[in-house]
């Protein structure tokens, strides 16, 4: 089964990736298309744009040459032209060339180079008699070369002087489109990652679990397993394979069980009327029930791992909205900021983020028993409809007061999604599947932590940060269409399973082992993310005349690396030594991530910074969970797993609070940068003092265990 | 595999869509942050050109509020492009000493103007809250002191027009890039899916021959080939080991016992 599972993982992975590669190469494809069609249109529809503002910036040198003229100043000896046309161009750096003509069309003054093909135009018959019609206005601009030329008829009382024709260049275009290549790749990135959360939600999941089935059906023939289960419906996808192969074991059970009811038949005859061979063929019977399995069985359906598979969908779809949000938020908290009593502006716009943290950690306890009363739908559909109305308040807001009030409401709809799709995961896999189960769940967290914030801040910058939270409250609301296809269990008739009490609490913090993962590693880890990323990186992106979209960039950077680097540091925390290392190491290494932003404070120095964040915490998080399973085994054994996990992830929501308001004082004391690399610091410290402590914990069980 | 192929091309539909949807507003909306940009740096440079002229005059010793020329320069500019609706020039308290518009002459100046000249200090500044938006700069004078300011009033319309007609241009090439790639993009996937099909026929063939084990040209095919002659040989042991004790209990025995 082990070997049958590995080629299907390998096949479905061959599909997956031809399915994505053909998507990927279209959707490249599109992108490149789409900016040559739009290159065109902003060529053609910018240009007369373009030549109406350098015909404004024309008009002043204009009217110093007719004032110079009408001051007796001859056309010819202008003096200081060549100055007027660097002082427009300082103004107007599209500008490419300045030429002014005489009424012949010959260049008396110029200015940077003209393009081939310019004098040729000047002297022209259209130039000049648009000159000697009077026209005040500009003749229609003319693209000569790479330069799109403006001529301005140069006309004193007296008659024609001359023409100014100033020549923009026409890759003005090409950068504006090249400005836009960061979104494009942006827009690349997140349709790769929509790819495949599409192919798992639409076709994924059958496939797999059609593979997964006529894989199961080819290792009962391999094995000799041929008991038929009687109700067993195959997957559709390959239902006619796997029929024919279900009927060749059904035939070689039909035939075991024929060969028996024959051997049971002959062996209740008269003994001088039995077959001569029936006792060889007896032992042959026994032998072959000995080494195949024959009769019937139960049906083993997969109908769990399909509905487990459902969940993914209005998960991915419910966190997006919330993760649209990130790049912004910030900075809609500072523009709606209100004095209120002591606090400084930084901490009063660090509020809304710290607020919607705490509401998470502290509301999911209650949340848990409310899920098992009315079922996880229903919670799942409240919390969706919860968030929705916070998020359409949100955009309606008119100081950070009321902000607060409506992601409050945004936090509760969000507490209530994870709890219920948590516990849909927990009760939908079996003890096998639940590793599986739970990487299906955090996979789309992360996968919308990448799409969340990039397309937020691009939507954010364009269409305004309103709207943008009217698009996550839509995105919150259509995750309703897909959390009603889930299975409605109701209210769940088994007993609940046990909660911490302050008993349980006492004896994990008593834990010394426990309590250096959290205080010193858990705590920080999430100080530092949403302080540093969530807060800080948003304000000070902006600062540096960066956008939204870039802010929504770098936090999508932090994503991508948590995805690409956490499978990698799950699959090397296999002994405690090891994981030990990983989570000191990983936050000393984010640690320092703050810290690099002394290097220097451009929006490079933020994406490295951010990037080396992203490792460490990758890196540390990843170990830190089953860390606390092996820390704690002793209390996991008397007070049970989840409970002890509930109390470690309670004190690791509580950092998630935390984060913004420390940064937020930080801030106030050192500004944001130097905020940043305080955090930084702070983190690197707790990183070595835990990599000290585990250290010290382990010479002290060695010396204990060898004094023993 | 109808089904299969029915949601391959609707993942490709929605990821084209996704894609070439996000790329039309982003085009759309930088052509109308550009626009607006460069409307706004052509009424920078004509205040520029007024402010200049209001600065000489402060040179010459006139008070700011007794420009005699200044109107018919102002009116100038404004009919000289129509972009331009008016030009109000204001003292540092918001109050309007000079307008193209006679009934803005001494009115205070919009609250969203002077929040934008807040923001933007002695800078020049655009104000786009108002019904009317308005560029505007700061009128300094030789000492480099802001005695006032000058705001060119313009038609948000000319933009929004501008903008429509791009748009339009923009969606339509948008569509008809998401139709042609989404069209060739669910023709691959289902060049894909078929080449799934095709190992599915293979495997089915192959267990359709009488003997799939022994079937070369469908077995030796085709991804689940090592699988199906695994599966093949079990069941052919077995069903040649039941077809032996069959026969074996219609004949006599062999004198040295049973073999299995």
């Amino acid at each position: 089964m082990i070997v049958g599972a590995a080629a299907n993982h390998g096949y479905l992975r061959g599909i997956y990736l031809r399915l994505a590669g053909v998507i990927m190469l279209a959707v490249m494809a599109a992108l490149a298309f789409n900016a040559f069609l739009s290159h065109r249109s902003f060529e053609r529809s910018l240009a007369p744009e373009v030549a109406r503002k350098v015909t404004a910036g024309g008009d002043s040198i204009r009217a110093l040459v007719l004032k110079a003229v009408a001051h007796g100043v001859a056309f010819d000896e202008l003096y200081g032209v060549e100055q007027k046309f660097d002082e427009v161009r300082s103004e107007m750096p599209e500008i490419a060339s300045f030429a002014l003509t005489d009424t012949t069309g010959a260049v008396r003054y110029q200015r940077l180079t003209t393009p081939p093909g310019a004098p040729e135009h000047f002297r022209s018959a259209e130039v000049l008699a648009a000159l000697h019609a009077n026209a005040p206005g500009p003749a229609a601009p003319r693209r000569i070369g790479n330069q799109v030329l403006v001529s301005l008829p140069v006309v004193a009382p007296e008659g024609p002087l001359g023409m100014l024709h100033i020549g923009v260049d026409v890759r003005f275009v090409d950068e504006l489109l090249l400005e836009m290549t960061f979104d494009v790749l942006v827009v690349l990135v997140v349709s790769l990652f929509f790819t495949l959360e599409l192919l798992h939600f639409m076709a994924g999941a059958r496939l797999d679990a059609a593979l997964r089935s006529l894989a199961e059906t080819f290792s009962r023939g391999a094995e000799g397993r041929f008991a038929t289960a009687p109700g067993r419906l195959p997957a559709p996808a390959f239902g006619s394979v796997i029929r024919l192969l279900e009927s060749a074991l059904e035939r070689v059970n039909a035939g075991y069980a024929a060969l028996a009811c024959e051997v049971d038949a002959a062996r209740r005859m008269p003994l001088n009327e039995r077959p001569p061979g029936l006792e060889a063929a007896q032992s042959r019977l026994a032998a072959l029930g000995e080494r195949y399995r024959f009769g019937s069985t139960d049906a083993v359906g997969d109908a769990g791992q399909r509905q487990l598979a459902k969940i993914r969908a209005p998960l991915f779809v419910f966190i997006l909205a919330e993760e649209l949000t990130r790049p912004f938020l910030p900075a809609y908290a500072q523009e709606l900021a209100v004095p209120i009593a002591v606090l400084p502006t930084q901490v009063v716009v660090g509020l809304p983020i710290a607020l919607f943290m705490l509401i998470v950690a502290l509301a999911q306890p209650g949340l848990g028993a409310l899920c098992e009363r009315v079922g996880q739908r229903r919670l799942m559909h409240w919390g969706a409809w919860v968030a929705g109305l916070g998020f359409v308040a949100s955009a309606f807001a008119a100081s950070v007061l009321d902000l607060l009030l409506w992601r409050s409401l945004c936090a509760a709809g969000y507490a209530a999604v994870f709890v219920a799709a948590q516990a849909y995961v927990l009760e939908h896999a079996d003890a096998g599947s639940r590793a599986k189960g739970f990487a299906l769940f955090v996979g789309a967290i992360m996968v919308a932590t990448v799409c969340g914030p990039s397309i937020g801040g691009i939507l954010a910058d364009n269409i305004g940060v309103r709207p943008t939270f009217g698009v996550a409250a839509a995105l919150a609301l259509a995750s309703l269409a897909a959390i009603r296809q889930l299975p409605d269990r109701g209210a769940r008739a088994a007993p609940s399973p046990r909660r911490p009490g302050a008993r349980d609490v006492l004896s994990l913090l008593a834990n010394p082992r426990f309590l250096a993962v959290t205080a010193f590693a858990a705590v920080p880890a999430k100080i530092l993310l949403t302080g540093a990323c969530f807060y800080l990186v948003p304000l000070y992106v902006l600062t540096l005349s960066g956008t939204q979209a870039m802010a929504g960039r770098i936090l999508m950077t932090y994503a991508v690396v948590m995805v690409v680097v956490s499978p990698l540091a799950a699959g090397w925390a296999l002994r405690r030594e090891r994981m030990e290392w990983l989570v000191g190491g990983g936050l000393v290494l984010s640690g320092l991530g703050g810290v690099l932003l002394l290097g220097g404070g451009g929006l490079v120095w933020v994406f490295l910074s951010v990037g080396v964040v992203g490792i460490g915490q990758a890196m540390s998080i990843s170990a830190q969970s089953a860390l606390v399973s092996e820390v704690c085994a002793v209390e996991v054994a008397r007070i049970g797993e989840g409970p002890a996990f509930g109390v470690y992830r309670l004190l690791e929501r509580l950092g998630n609070a935390l984060g913004p308001i420390a940064a937020a004082l930080l801030a106030v004391w050192l500004g944001e940068r130097s905020a940043f690399v305080a955090l930084g610091a702070f983190v690197a410290a707790c990183g070595l003092a835990f990599v000290l402590a585990t250290r010290i914990g382990a010479v002290r069980s060695g010396a204990a265990a060898a004094s023993t | 595999m109808d089904s299969t192929q029915r949601r391959m091309i609707a993942v490709a539909v929605a990821v084209c869509a996704f894609a070439v949807g996000m790329a039309g507003l982003l085009n759309y909306f930088k052509y109308r942050a550009t626009t607006e940009r460069l409307l706004e740096q052509r009424l920078a440079t004509i205040g520029r050109s007024i402010a200049n002229n209001i600065q000489s005059s402060l040179a010459l010793g006139l008070q700011f509020a007794d420009i005699g020329t200044l109107p018919a320069v102002m009116r100038r500019a404004s009919d000289g492009d129509e972009l331009i609706t008016g030009i109000d020039v204001f003292d540092t308290g918001g109050l309007t000493l000079y307008s193209t518009a006679h009934a803005r002459l001494a009115q205070p100046v919009p609250a969203a103007w002077r929040a934008a000249i807040a923001r933007a200090g002695d800078l020049g500044w655009v104000a786009h809250g108002d019904a009317e938006p308005a560029v505007g700069i700061a009128v300094q004078n030789h000492f480099g002191l802001t005695v006032g300011h000058l705001a060119l009033r313009y038609s948000p319309q000319v933009v929004a027009r501008a903008s429509r007609a791009v748009g339009r241009e923009l969606a339509v090439a948008a569509v008809g890039v998401f139709a042609v790639t989404a069209s060739l993009a669910s023709l691959a996937l289902v060049a894909v899916v078929r080449r799934l099909d095709r190992d599915v026929q293979t495997l089915e063939a192959a267990l359709l021959a009488a003997d799939p084990g022994r079937s070369p040209a469908a077995s030796r095919r085709g991804p689940f080939r090592r699988m199906l002659r695994r599966f093949a040989a079990t069941v052919r042991t077995a069903q040649t080991q039941i077809a032996e004790a069959r026969s074996m209990m219609r004949r006599n025995p062999p004198r040295d016992g049973v073999s299995t």
